[in-house]
């Protein structure tokens, strides 16, 4: 079984990681072990610059969750899954209907409701007038009973 | 319309025209009265020769090879145009004709003819048939899917719009299609219409290609938002500049009257001074940099000496004035300086003074400041229209240029195209790309022309029109004179052929079209009144004062009480009305059958309509911004109130008001028109009285008062229980206005005639914008808000997903609800 241990400064959501500074260990799997929170016992210097890790016999990549020191050069490594960078391929291949979606892609909406559109309390007003209107000064009407004279 | 009918055109103007040939212009109609008497009367039961009788004398029509293109009025409602003089505008309406003096017009009637039919002219007779296919390119025609850069994508849309490009160009702007500087007019729409970059970073753009393999030709096309963006583009780069000076620059002559106008013509002294035909050295006083000052055009007439001048302002308040008729070494020696209020770019010019001729205002020197009022100098600053030409490009031989007024934006610029180019966007046709989800996307293709085919038309970076085989209209290219180019943008034959598109704007199963259809009638007016029973008068101030006297001096009192128990019953009423009455003559007042021997005008018309024109709301921000619940738009209405209106009805619109006035007693309603989209409709109405009436007994003024409480009583009622029918009328652009605004406020207005004659006689909108604090990196961090459906690997950057169905992966459930909760939070791609 191989260990790979690495460096990884990519966001924890981001599907495909920039992995670095690889180091595999080679053991074998002794007593219960998790798949999904795997512990284990490695025997190394200094694991501590470490954040990341592979397992390849439950081919899977996991963050490191913690490190203890079990004594001198022994340490236990605890582990998460990282569920996205481990089906990755498939992940990426999902159909899926996306709320928010970044600049460049096709169909970003920006006619859309969504938190990005803050503002602030005030407002501003325009006035535009129409070119004209009804008569400043009235025009006097009256109507008196019977016929026009001619 | 009949299908098929024939008759024996015997008109021989009508004749002449039917069978001539013209360009296919259709031009704008001015209002005249004409517009809406035709459009009421074009209908589909009317036969060939009616509508051929109609077409006489109205419309310009279009001919093609012998086939007449009837046409069919529609209206856009109204734009505006440039302030003219006083001006009087004969208008009429279904009740009647109507003249309004009216020293602000502003507006134009302009409309969009669509073409329902054809027919076939020969022999004196005119055949008409059924509307015939719109678009397409020939049943036979064979659609393959193509690209070409975004340099012969720009070309091929000039072409459409009557441009022709040579290589001068590439000289004059060497960038001009440069795809960064392109895109920056709106990146996403860019990103929209592209796809990616060739190996030369050119943007690409889809072109569907069309084969005729009847009459060996090709037809070019492009998505009909690319065409939008590339006349907006070239709109913004002074593509459609003709260099003309609108209105004519014309240099009076010495002793010439000018009329003085407190406008500038701007530009850089380099410019200005080759406009007017000033001849500068430029290596004495003038120093190269001053070439690309920014300039004014200053005309001075004084004792006899008419000249125009360039003048830039040159130490703050100081201008440099340049002589027109002399070929000028030293510059400060000549004409002397022009002392204007600062800043003199957007400021009216309070004075002018000038300096070093003694042909000039005596008193003037070296130094002063005076302050000259510009009629003493019969100087003063002219404005013109200046849009210089662009090297290289030129105008197609009988072309239709577009007009830009309103090109805002995009949709603004697809909206204009469709109304001016009717003929590209009914020979459009509907390609229904699959999206990388599956799902069917229907884009409208428009036909485009051809660049130079001397070189590769399909990647060129510096396509030119020289030689040119396609035109605005004709576009279509003979397939022999297609180049054989190693590089072939027929990347593939359409699995779908396209399909012609009747409409430009296309319905997909999930999303109907975004455009709606249909105009509200138009409204008209009761003709008649019963003028043996009353009169009616429009009298002057005079004549009211005249009649008065009369009214109640002796003879007319024991006359009048022979006839009426209660003398003051032989006046109905006497009141001022705000709209324009319509005289019919003139006459005595009489009162009964007693003559007053007061002369006046006579009022037959009891209806008139008053336009108070149109404006047009675009959007400020172009997003969601411009909508509810972010922007408000209210309505000010004379004799109305505050209206509220639904910013989706009116926003990228075009607004007219008019008022129906019934000036007999004053009762007016106020019609909202909003056209969009090629389509008119009424959308709100409000009734008032624009009418205050005077008191002509103590029994009518108490009427006249109680009336007047009740109507502000209900006002103050129905404001304070805000109830869905409060009106916000009386409260002016005040917070609370708005406040009730914002409160479901109910489209009535509860004004009274008395408190409106008050109160502003012209229209305006109100609107109410936020103030906008959008993170700058959200794009990035957070992206736009949207509903689409994508598979997620083909997008990048951060995204949130809204559904999706996690299957197809071998994990364990809680690592398959992690995920989808990952997804749904958001996450990088």
């Amino acid at each position: 079984m191989e260990i790979t241990l690495c460096v990884t400064g990519s966001e924890r959501h981001a599907i495909r990681k920039t992995l670095q500074n690889s180091l595999t260990l080679t053991g074998d799997l002794r007593g219960e072990s998790s798949v999904i929170n795997p512990s284990f016992i490695i025997e190394l210097d200094n694991p501590s610059q470490y954040n990341y890790c592979f397992i390849s016999v439950f081919n899977r990549y996991y963050f490191i969750t913690n490190i203890t020191s079990v004594r001198t050069n022994i340490w236990r490594i605890d582990c998460s899954v990282d569920v996205l960078m481990s089906f990755q391929t498939e992940i990426l291949n999902l159909d899926v209907i996306v709320s928010d979606l970044s600049i460049g892609e096709p169909s970003t909406e920006t006619y859309m409701q969504g938190e990005q559109w803050a503002t602030t309390v005030k407002n501003k007003t325009d006035i535009i007038n129409f070119p004209s209107g009804l008569l400043d000064d009235g025009e006097y009407i009256l109507i008196t009973s019977g016929g026009i004279a001619s | 319309m009949p299908s098929n009918d024939v008759f024996e055109v015997t008109n021989p103007e009508l004749l002449e025209r039917l069978q001539g040939i013209n360009n296919g212009t259709i031009k704008d109609i001015v209002t005249s009265g004409k517009s809406t008497e035709i459009a009421s009367q074009v209908t589909d039961t009317l036969s060939g020769g009616e509508l051929a009788n109609i077409i006489d004398g109205n419309y310009e029509v279009p001919i093609n090879d012998g086939t007449v293109n009837f046409m069919h009025y529609e209206s856009t409602g109204f734009v505006d145009a440039p302030v003219t003089s006083t001006t009087a505008i004969q208008r009429s309406t279904p009740a009647g004709p109507i003249s309004q003096y009216n020293s602000n017009v502003t507006a134009i009637q302009r409309g969009r003819i669509v073409q329902p039919y054809n027919a076939t002219v020969a022999d004196g007779k005119v055949t008409l048939s059924s509307k015939p296919a719109i678009g397409g390119f020939g049943a036979n025609a064979a659609y393959f899917l193509g690209e070409v850069n975004q340099a012969v994508c720009a070309a091929q849309a000039g072409i459409m719009l009557g441009k022709t490009f040579d290589s001068a160009l590439y000289n004059a702007m060497p960038d001009i299609w440069d795809s960064i500087g392109m895109s920056s007019l709106n990146p996403e729409t860019w990103g929209s219409i592209t796809h990616g970059d060739d190996s030369l970073g050119a943007a690409l753009f889809n072109m569907v290609f069309g084969i005729n393999p009847d009459t060996n030709m090709g037809q070019a096309y492009i998505d009909q938002n690319a065409l939008a963006y590339m006349a907006k583009y070239m709109y913004e780069n002074g593509v459609f500049g003709t260099g003309e000076i609108t209105p004519d620059f014309t240099v009076p002559s010495v002793g010439d009257e000018i009329n003085v106008e407190s406008m500038l013509i701007r530009g850089t002294v380099y410019e200005l001074c080759n406009m007017i035909g000033l001849t500068i050295d430029w290596t004495s006083y003038y120093p190269d940099r001053y070439k690309n000052y920014p300039a004014i055009v200053v005309w001075m007439t004084s004792a006899g000496y008419s000249r125009a001048a360039v003048a830039l302002n040159n130490q703050g308040n100081y201008l440099n004035v340049v002589s027109q008729t002399n070929t000028v070494t030293n510059v400060n020696t000549r004409l002397g300086y022009a002392n204007l209020s600062s800043p003199i770019f957007g400021n009216s010019i309070q004075s002018v003074f000038h300096y070093g001729d003694s042909r000039y205002p005596a008193g003037v020197s070296w130094g002063q400041n005076p302050s000259i009022a510009l009629a003493e100098t019969s100087s003063g600053l002219i404005n013109f229209t200046y849009n210089p030409p662009i090297e290289g490009i030129g105008n197609q031989e009988g072309a239709t240029l577009p007009d830009t007024t309103g090109w805002d934006t995009l949709a603004d610029v697809l909206a204009s195209l469709q109304n001016q180019y009717p003929n590209i966007f009914n020979d459009s046709i509907t390609y229904n790309q699959i999206q990388p989800d599956g799902s069917i996307k229907p884009t409208t293709y428009v036909p485009v022309g051809f660049p130079n085919t001397a070189t590769n038309p399909w990647t060129d970076t510096k396509p030119t029109t020289t030689n040119q085989t396609t035109t605005q209209t004709n576009p279509q290219i003979d397939l022999d004179d297609l180049p054989d180019t190693e590089t072939s943008p027929l990347t593939r034959t359409l699995t779908q052929t396209p399909t012609q598109n009747p409409n430009p704007d296309s319905d997909t199963p999930q999303n109907p079209k975004d455009t709606g259809d249909g105009s509200t009638p138009v409204p008209t007016a009761p003709i008649g009144n019963a003028s043996a029973l009353w009169s009616v008068y429009h009298p002057t101030q005079a004549q009211v004062n005249s009649f008065g006297a009369w009214l109640w001096g002796s003879p007319f009192l024991t006359n009048i009480g022979k006839l009426f128990q209660n003398p003051i019953e032989g006046v109905i009423s006497l009141h001022k009305v705000f709209a324009p009455p319509v005289d019919s003559g003139s006459g005595n007042i009489v009162v009964g059958t007693l003559d007053s021997g007061v002369a006046s005008a006579t009022v037959n018309q009891q209806y008139v309509e008053v336009d108070c024109g149109s404006v047009t709301l675009s959007e400020d921000f172009g997003n969601v911004f411009d909508y509810d619940p972010y922007t408000k738009v209210a309505l000010y209405l004379p004799f109305v109130g505050i209206v509220p209106l639904n910013v989706a009805d009116v926003m990228r619109s075009t607004i007219n008001v008019k008022y129906g006035v019934d000036v007999f007693t004053g009762a007016c309603i106020a019609m909202v028109s909003v056209s969009r989209d090629g389509n008119d409709a009424t959308l709100y109405q409000y009734s008032g009285n624009c009418a205050v009436h005077y008191p002509l007994s103590n029994v009518q003024q108490s009427q006249l008062l109680s009336g007047l409480i009740t109507v502000a009583a209900g006002i103050g009622s129905i404001v304070a229980s805000g109830g869905a029918a409060a009106p916000a009328a009386v409260a002016g652009i005040a917070g609370g206005a708005m406040s009730a605004l914002h409160s479901n406020v109910g489209r009535s207005g509860g004004f009274s005639a008395n408190a409106g004659a008050m109160g502003i006689k012209v229209p305006y909108l109100i609107i109410e914008r936020p103030q906008t604090k959008v993170a700058e990196t959200f794009p990035r961090l957070i992206g736009y808000p949207t509903n689409y459906s994508i598979k997620l690997g083909d997008c990048s950057n951060h995204v949130v997903v809204k559904h999706v169905h996690v299957e197809g992966i071998n994990a364990t459930e809680s690592e398959l609800e992690q995920i989808e909760s990952l997804l749904k939070t958001g996450v990088l791609v």
